[in-house]
């Protein structure tokens, strides 16, 4: 545990380092530790399992304010403020683990100052039970040259011109579930095309130049992902209406390698969020 | 299965996450959707005004919101758009006691629809494959009744749902006659369905009804269940096998009501056999398609009449009623 970081952001943005010797040191923590619920059907001999679920998850961690309290009273009140900021306003802060993060509310302090250090024993409660470990690559659209004989063909060629440039991209996300993901694409195009392993996230709006497009699957409030054109002037516009028939702009894209194929006549970025019930442990933890 | 939303334009809106009850039938039954746990304000502010999950009839319009001041949530509630079929009775043409139609059933479907809450429900101008010929509408029926009992007529069934057309375009409601499947009462790997069926043996088959009068002078209908399940006052019963209940009816007008209130008595009485079919999110059958079960050897086939789609804490459930189960 002593190389991974471990960090905790406020709702505020303002960030605190719980790994820094000195200073401010997370001294124990059982962020390993997950547990599923069932949901189950007498049987004769034991039952069938209907689903396994999970409930928000609090965790217990202890954290030391090396030196007196005199000498740590400016970090502690700071930090203490940023959870209670956090509670008031209903906007979970982030406790970070290694490349994992979860969203927590520390609902519950308490704290004993000493002349050689202040221990503060607090708990995490993270509504949504999952860690998550962003996965981005940057598409950059291609810049062909354009030769004679290939304006010669009567409609689009699928795979680049003169097919020398590979279309489609590859990630391999290392993970055993189904993930959430966002594309932001980046404008000029008159529609969003991109096949993601034969799932194609399809809709059928314009973006100009310095405009770009969001298709984010995550959960927002009562909604299940979002789609919109960030205009120029930042106002968004809502494209959901403009996604082809059947096409499930929200599907979660599937384990493993990812397959990603289009145009490749603009840029896009693709985020995929990899979640699991505890953060991983890495060489260095 | 996803919860669109949508504006009042039927342009789409997102996708929304909540527990729902939605409940389709014949005529009689609910046939409206309650969704629960909605924040207060919250589908007024994206513009929602219904919902519908793409290429089902499983949606509607929000017609009916109630909350209360101590609650930050509102259950919503309306029409499936079958129900909205309810809300519109086919009456005769001027001059004529009733509406008697012929030729192929959506062409019939189309012209009864086209009046029908200014023409929202698209009607295929393809043929069905279901030929009708002077069918007689029942007087002042709903429109969900007459083309149930219509189609039901020719092993077709009323086929409703909501698709999204394309890009940028409203939602489109469909309603076209459709052939009643069968499903299954056997359960494997490849049907969701669980039949559960019930024959219950221990009813009464003889009625004594009796009606105006005192002692001897008293009115006097004995009801029987046949062979088949029909009510007659001819006996068929008899010795070990026939159970005889008392049906008291003293203010019957006349032998008429007595043997008409007498007999739906004795239908309640009576034995039968049930059949429930419920399934997982996979349960594609719809309402007026049938149920084929055995029982005993005997085999029962029985027409699927209601249809409950819920979802609680992001769980699937679809149940599904018969004739004669409630």
């Amino acid at each position: 545990m002593s190389k991974v970081k471990v960090i905790y952001t406020g709702s505020s943005g303002k960030s605190y380092d719980l790994k820094v010797k000195g200073r401010l040191r997370i001294r124990t923590a059982n962020f390993h530790n997950y547990e599923w619920a069932m949901d189950t059907t007498k049987q004769q001999y034991g039952v069938t399992v209907d689903r396994f679920r999970r409930e928000a998850v609090t965790y217990s961690a202890t954290l030391l304010f090396e030196g007196s309290y005199e000498e740590n009273k400016e970090l502690l009140e700071s930090l203490h403020a940023d959870f209670e900021r956090d509670i008031i306003n209903g906007t979970p802060g982030t406790l970070t683990w290694g490349d994992y993060s979860i969203g927590t509310f520390v609902y519950s302090s308490s704290t004993a100052p000493d002349s050689v250090w202040t221990k503060n024993d607090v708990k995490f409660y993270c509504p949504y039970p999952f860690w998550t470990k962003e996965l981005m690559i940057n598409i950059f659209p291609f810049t062909p040259t354009i030769r004679e004989t290939d304006k010669k063909f009567p409609y689009q060629y699928p795979y680049s011109y003169a097919g020398m440039q590979e279309r489609r991209v590859f990630l391999e996300t290392n993970h055993y579930a189904e993930s959430d993901f966002k594309i932001v694409a980046y404008g000029p195009f008159s529609a969003l095309n991109v096949n993601i392993n034969g799932d194609i996230k399809h809709v059928d709006y314009e973006a100009s130049a310095g405009e770009y497009m969001v298709i984010d699957s995550r959960q927002k409030g009562r909604l299940k992902g979002e789609a919109y054109l960030v205009k120029g002037d930042g106002t968004r516009v809502n494209v959901f209406d403009y996604r082809a028939p059947e096409c499930r702009l929200f599907k979660k894209v599937p384990p493993g390698r990812l397959t990603i194929d289009y145009s490749r006549q603009h840029g896009i970025d693709l985020t995929v969020f990899l979640e699991r019930s505890e953060p991983i442990w890495t060489s260095s933890s | 299965m996803d919860i669109i939303l949508i504006d009042s334009t039927l342009h789409e809106i997102g996708i929304l996450i909540s527990d729902i009850d939605i409940e389709v039938g014949e005529s009689g039954t609910l046939n409206n959707f309650q969704l629960s746990g909605i924040p207060r304000g919250f589908l007024e502010s994206i513009g929602a005004a219904g919902f519908y999950v793409e290429g089902t009839e499983l949606g509607g319009m929000f017609e009916f919101q109630e909350g209360s001041t101590n609650s930050e949530t509102v259950t919503v509630k309306g029409w499936t758009w079958r129900g909205l079929l309810t809300q519109r009775i086919i009456m005769p043409p001027p001059n004529e006691d009733y509406r008697i139609v012929t030729g192929d059933a959506n062409a019939i479907l189309g012209t009864l629809l086209t009046s029908v809450l200014g023409g929202f429900f698209y009607v295929p101008e393809t043929t069905s494959g279901c030929s009708v010929a002077s069918y007689q509408f029942p007087l002042y029926c709903n429109v969900l009744s007459g083309i149930t009992g219509m189609l039901a007529e020719h092993g077709y069934r009323p086929g409703i749902h909501a698709d999204k057309v394309g890009a940028g375009e409203p939602i489109s409601v469909t309603v076209e006659a459709v052939p009643a499947h069968q499903i299954s009462g056997t359960a494997n790997e490849d049907s969701p369905y669980v039949v559960k069926v019930t024959d219950n043996r221990m009813g009464i088959n003889h009625l004594v009804c009796m009606g105006k009068g005192e002692l001897r002078e008293r009115q006097r209908v004995d009801l029987f269940v046949g062979e088949n399940g029909s009510v007659s006052q001819i006996q068929y019963y008899t010795g070990f096998q026939e159970r005889t209940a008392y049906y008291d009816y003293s203010s019957a007008e006349s032998a008429e009501e007595l043997v008409k209130h007498g007999t739906e008595r004795l239908k309640e009485l009576a034995s039968s056999q049930k059949v429930e079919v419920s399934a997982g999110s996979m349960g594609d059958a719809e309402v007026g398609d049938k149920v084929r079960a055995s029982i005993g050897g005997e085999v029962i086939i029985t027409p699927i009449t209601r249809k409950i789609v819920k979802i609680s804490q992001g769980q699937e459930t679809v149940e599904y009623k018969t004739k004669d189960e409630q």
